[in-house]
């Protein structure tokens, strides 16, 4: 009895034993002449989909540019932690993909990031494609410079979607007021819009937990606050008389944060909204369980419609609401940006041109399409850059999916339009243009910049924030009282944030914001 | 409670009276009868939410998002399996993912038992300082950089080593398997084995181990599962997507865990990287059901009838 | 063992000694080699929680800060808030959450059919393969106000549905409720496999002398066990700091933040904003370190009480 067991140990041992001839060799380093590619290491967060091995985009990018890339793809549920070690243990690649923010800040002060500033105008299609108020992204010094590259991204529109079966059931038109969405909220809910007597509510609102600046705040919810001038993400937003403040001091907080209130306790809009960590609005929307949510306007149809199987002509897009009909609604237009790429400050300085040359190409037209959409032939029929539509089949879409993804790709927008827009049928595209257009041609666009120094309330004082994000809360879901609400802004937020605050005031007055019918 | 009221006294080995017959009391039986409602309740709690999982990885996700509190499915669809599948990564995650199980589990069974054995010896000297250190890894460690500085300098970066060696003895398991040793195996077992001539090794693998079967069945189980389930050896060490593990791929392809990562991730994985809420049922399936097979086997081992059948009537 | 009669030469004795008992620290090796090389090298990184982290110059080359990272923590406004939140949840979760599995496992070692045994047996330990943010999924749906079956029965019984999660009244009851729904089950496994080591001749002997079932579990069972629940005890109360990142992050929201904030959600939150490298490394120094203390304090009155103790 114990022979056996002890000779199946180590048989299982042995076994273990063999596992070491699994090792993975690393890509030797080769000594390249002058005709030989240059090699660049870079890390970037490519979709799991993607396969690296013989990646015919990388293969186009090696014949055309003369690089090689030796790329490594982190998975993308732990990217940060990742990154963040391998500049820690100083494995740092020549290219770098990551986001703008207090680690990259740390980088750029420490001397490991390359400052592109001067070096930008070199390379004609970063610069054409990437603009100023894009590039302040990656100014995270006083010193002003510029620390790298960042992805471009389009404007987002945010309005909101609505269930046009119910409105229809009820005899209801869409609300562009905020005292009509609330009609049209209390009749979503208690007069049985399905028909069906299924439990119903006006809307819900988006609820993000997981980032300090946010609680009840998040873009998908700007549909309801700029009709009090407040964005639900962008504080540099600036408040009715122009001027800049810090969203809890804004003159329209206190009103929004009361009507939320009012919502919350009628029981019109979905109040689980405050627990909600993600996307679950849309979900629930999807259900038939709430009839309006946030949503924006360039993607609504691919993201919701497409994405959870709904009937195209059941719903409408609108744009923001306003308080009253004499008002114009207003779409917060922040320039967008999704992450950066950064080029290692101590690696040679071949391998740095080539790290830019890589992004300028990627920031072309022709970069552009091959990132975004693949060879053509073999990953799509046609694709139109002016209206941002493609011709693929659905094999060549799956394929597609192997080879490239938005998140390889570093522009995700070419001339400030996204690479796709409206959806993909004929029948998409023309409801999409017939509500888009509207909505454009009825609103506001205001156009702010960074506001680079709001990250370090954060920083400095994030007690307070989460306190606020408490009471915010706990606010409108009746626990407190608004005047506590307000005292604690009055006496404990402002007064401590108040040197951030006029940075801010004195940023939006050397760059005021643009509003553009 | 109980009618029949008995010195405790059954400590000591009483003399075997065979042919006694065994009566069970009213207590016995309404003892009995509680504990089989009473665990019987508790799985039926456990098992609910397991069979909606279950079913709802067979739904398509229209059905799911046009009742989702239905529990079975109108009609059964592999939609969600077939989309798994059909990932590259699946299978190569599968396939690491069972040899560091195999693998990791017999190494980490291996040594647990090995080194459990000498620990258990109370007159061991130096056992306590053994112990100590032992134990105080598991307060306090040196963090995520100084060990992956320390996978890069063992050479064992990037290869399955790095997923199978970290994490191989934990100082729980030692400490359990510490403990089983001690309650399983008397002196008196080993005095009369080194009587007839046995050295230590000798004792451990014919006197101990068999006597050890259900602490090795537990142990079994527990770093099985450790290695099934461990994606974050995978996320620091490796850079191959080749040697990712299934639950590393899983959780990339199908879980839309934006409450579990950083806003820099969430800003990643926002490009329409959000799954349907039947695929992630699927991937829980797909967990589930290789360990849900294996288990029968370990189980006989901690889970025996009861040792009434000793006693003829 | 052996009197000494004679003096002897210290170093010979402990060579004998060693001889003796040559094959048990061989195969010692192993193990000591592993902790040195796995746990013991990397552990300069502690010295991180004194430092100043800058990632060009790594662990070793920045700078010293003393105890700045500490006084940062415990300066922090919600610090204590935190800390009182975290040994709340965890103390409860030691007096509730703990005994559930030994009396789970004792009922299941006590049912007399074995095939009924093993599926129940199997069946609770099913959820602990769920993940928790999954398990927060089933939650949020199980616990809607609105269309959620719990709220669905309270309504129909002409109650008023109650917001769970919602609300901080409730968090630290579905915290409980649902550790041990995912935990007690697979706890169970230990438990059994102690309770299947305990010696047969005993159980015999105590049917021959005729004791009900219930003064079997009392004399034999839970005796047997003992030693193993002692060991799980100790280790519980060495972790009274920490309540899980991940069970807590998926049921916490702005609602019930005043009392589910604990160290682990604390810290992250602060780490991802702060960019503090160091203070991760900082709060887990202080709360091993209070863990240890407790633990080693724990043995000791065990000892004093006449248990074995971890070591």
């Amino acid at each position: 009895m114990g022979k056996r067991i002890l000779s199946m140990f180590i048989t299982v041992a042995m076994m273990a034993m063999l596992f070491a001839a699994c090792q993975a060799d690393t890509p030797a380093a080769g000594a390249g002449d002058s005709s030989a590619p240059v090699e660049l290491t870079a890390v970037f967060s490519i979709n799991p989909e993607v396969v690296i091995e013989n990646n015919p985009i990388f293969a186009i990018i090696e014949e055309k540019l003369n690089i090689k890339l030796i790329v490594e793809a982190p998975p993308q549920s732990g990217y940060g932690e990742r990154v963040r070690m391998m500049v820690a243990t100083g494995d740092m690649p020549d290219l770098l993909h990551y986001g703008a923010d207090i680690f990259a800040t740390q980088w750029a002060e420490e001397g490991l990031l390359l400052d592109v500033t001067e070096l930008i105008a070199n390379y004609p299609n970063l610069s054409a494609n990437v603009t100023m108020e894009q590039f302040g992204d990656c100014i995270f010094l006083p010193d002003g410079r510029i620390y790298g590259v960042p992805r471009p991204n389009s404007y987002d529109k945010w309005g909101f979607l609505i269930n046009k079966k119910w409105l229809d059931n009820l005899g209801l038109e869409p609300p562009r007021t905020i005292d009509e969405f609330i009609e049209v909220c209390r009749a979503f809910t208690f007069d049985d819009p399905t028909g069906t007597g299924a439990v119903t509510f006006g809307a819900s609102l988006h609820g993000n937990q997981t980032s300090l600046d946010s609680g009840i705040w998040h873009l998908q919810n700007d549909f309801l606050s700029m009709a009090f001038n407040i964005s639900s993400w962008h504080h540099g937003m600036p408040d009715v008389d122009g001027s800049a403040q810090l969203r809890p001091l804004k003159s329209g907080y206190a009103d929004y944060m009361q009507l939320v209130r009012a919502l919350y306790e009628e029981g019109i809009i979905d109040r689980e909204f405050v627990t909600h960590s993600a996307n679950e609005n849309q979900e629930k929307f999807a259900m038939q369980r709430v009839g309006i949510i946030g949503a924006s306007e360039g993607n609504y149809i691919p993201n919701i419609i497409e994405r959870f199987g709904l009937e195209l002509d059941d719903y409408i897009f609108m744009p923001p609401l306003v308080r009253s009909l004499e008002d114009r609604p207003q779409y917060a237009m922040p320039p967008s940006c999704w992450m950066a790429y950064y080029v290692n400050a101590n690696t040679t300085p071949e391998r740095q041109d080539a790290a830019l040359r890589l992004l300028d190409f990627a920031n072309s037209e022709e970069g552009f399409v091959l990132l975004q959409m693949g060879i053509q032939g073999v990953h799509y029929n046609s694709y139109d850059i002016v209206n941002r539509t493609v011709d693929r089949a659905p094999e060549q879409l799956a394929a597609r999916e192997r080879a490239t993804s938005n998140n390889f790709a570093m522009a995700n927008a070419f001339e400030g339009r996204p690479p796709l827009q409206g959806g993909a049928t004929p029948e998409q595209i023309a409801k999409w243009q017939v509500e888009a257009g509207f909505a454009d041609s009825v609103t506001t666009k205001v156009y702010f910049g960074f506001t680079k120094m709001l990250d370090r309330i954060g920083v400095e004082f994030p007690d307070e924030v989460m306190t606020l994000n408490s009471l915010e809360v706990r606010y409108i879901t009746g626990e407190v009282q608004l005047p506590a609400l307000l005292d604690y802004i009055s006496n404990t937020y402002a007064p401590r944030t108040a040197a951030i605050a006029q940075e801010l005031a004195d940023f939006m007055a050397a760059n005021p914001a643009r509003f553009v019918d | 409670m109980s009618d029949i009221s008995i010195p405790p006294a059954m400590h000591k080995n009483t003399p075997r009276k065979p042919r006694t017959r065994i009566l069970r009391s009213k207590g016995d039986y309404a003892l009995e009868g509680f504990c089989v409602i009473f665990v019987g309740i508790f799985a039926v709690c456990c098992l609910i939410p397991f069979l909606y999982v279950f079913f709802v990885s067979f739904m398509s996700y229209n059905e799911y998002l046009a009742n989702p509190l239905r529990i079975f499915p109108r009609e059964f669809v592999l939609q969600a399996y077939r989309q798994i599948w059909g990932y590259d990564l699946f299978r190569s995650g599968y396939r690491v993912t069972l040899i560091i199980t195999v693998g990791g589990t017999a190494l980490s069974v291996f040594l647990l038992t090995i080194s459990a054995y000498p620990l258990s010896k109370p007159h061991l000297k130096g056992r306590k300082f053994v112990m100590g250190m032992i134990l105080f890894t598991m307060f306090f460690n040196g963090g995520m950089i100084p060990n992956f500085i320390l996978i890069r300098n063992l050479g064992i970066h990037n290869t399955l080593w790095a997923l199978i060696l970290p994490g191989c003895i934990s100082a729980f398991h030692l400490i359990l398997m510490k403990n089983f040793v001690r309650i399983t195996v008397s002196e008196s077992l080993e005095e009369a084995a080194k009587i007839d001539g046995a050295n230590d090794l000798r004792i451990l693998f014919s006197v101990v181990v068999p006597l050890l079967k259900p602490a090795i069945a537990t142990m079994i189980v527990f770093n099985a599962v450790h290695y099934w389930n461990n994606y974050f050896s995978a996320m620091l060490y490796v850079s191959s997507r080749r040697l990712w593990p299934l639950m590393l791929v899983l959780r990339e392809l199908v879980v839309e865990d934006t409450s579990m990562v950083s806003p820099v991730s969430q800003m990643l994985t926002a490009e329409s990287r959000s799954h349907p809420f039947t695929l992630r049922m699927a991937a829980i399936v797909i967990t589930i059901l290789p360990i849900l097979a294996i288990y029968p086997f370990m189980q006989r081992y901690f889970v025996k009838g009861i040792s009434l059948g000793s006693v003829k009537e | 063992m052996d009197s000494v009669t004679e003096k002897k030469d210290a170093r010979n004795r402990s060579f004998v000694y060693f001889w003796t008992n040559r094959y048990l620290y061989l195969l010692l090796v192993p193990c000591v080699v592993y902790f040195i090389v796995f746990n013991y090298v990397p552990m300069y990184g502690l010295v991180i929680a004194f430092k100043d982290f800058r990632f060009s110059r790594g662990i070793m080359g920045s700078p010293w800060v003393g105890l700045d990272n500490f006084r940062h923590l415990f300066g922090l406004a919600d610090f204590y808030r935190v800390f009182g939140n975290s040994l709340m949840l965890s103390f409860l979760r030691l007096v509730i959450c703990f005994p559930i599995p030994i009396i789970l496992s004792l009922a299941i070692n006590e049912i007399p059919f074995l095939k009924y045994k093993r599926a129940a047996q199997t069946m609770v330990y099913l959820p602990y393969f769920i993940s928790w943010v999954v398990i927060g999924g089933i939650l949020v749906n199980l616990l809607s106000p609105s269309w959620g079956i719990i709220n669905l029965v309270i309504r129909n019984f002409g109650g008023e549905p109650i917001f769970f999660l919602g609300s901080s009244s409730y968090f630290r009851g579905i915290a409980l409720v649902s550790h041990v729904w995912k935990n007690a089950g697979w706890e169970t496994i230990i438990y059994l496999a102690a309770i299947t080591s305990i010696n047969q001749e005993l159980y015999e002997a105590a049917t021959i002398d005729g004791a009900s079932r219930l003064q079997r579990i009392r004399y034999v069972t839970l005796p047997g066990i003992k030693p193993t629940i002692i060991i799980l005890l100790l280790l519980a109360i060495g972790h009274l700091m920490n309540n899980g990142f991940e069970q807590i992050f998926v049921i916490q929201n702005n609602s019930n933040l005043q009392v589910s904030e604990v160290f682990e959600t604390y810290t992250y939150r602060l780490g991802l904003v702060n960019g503090r490298f160091s203070f991760a490394a900082t709060v887990g120094m202080f709360s091993s370190s209070v863990g240890f203390i407790l633990l080693l304090t724990a043995n000791k009155i065990a000892k004093l009480l006449g248990e074995e103790g971890i070591f």
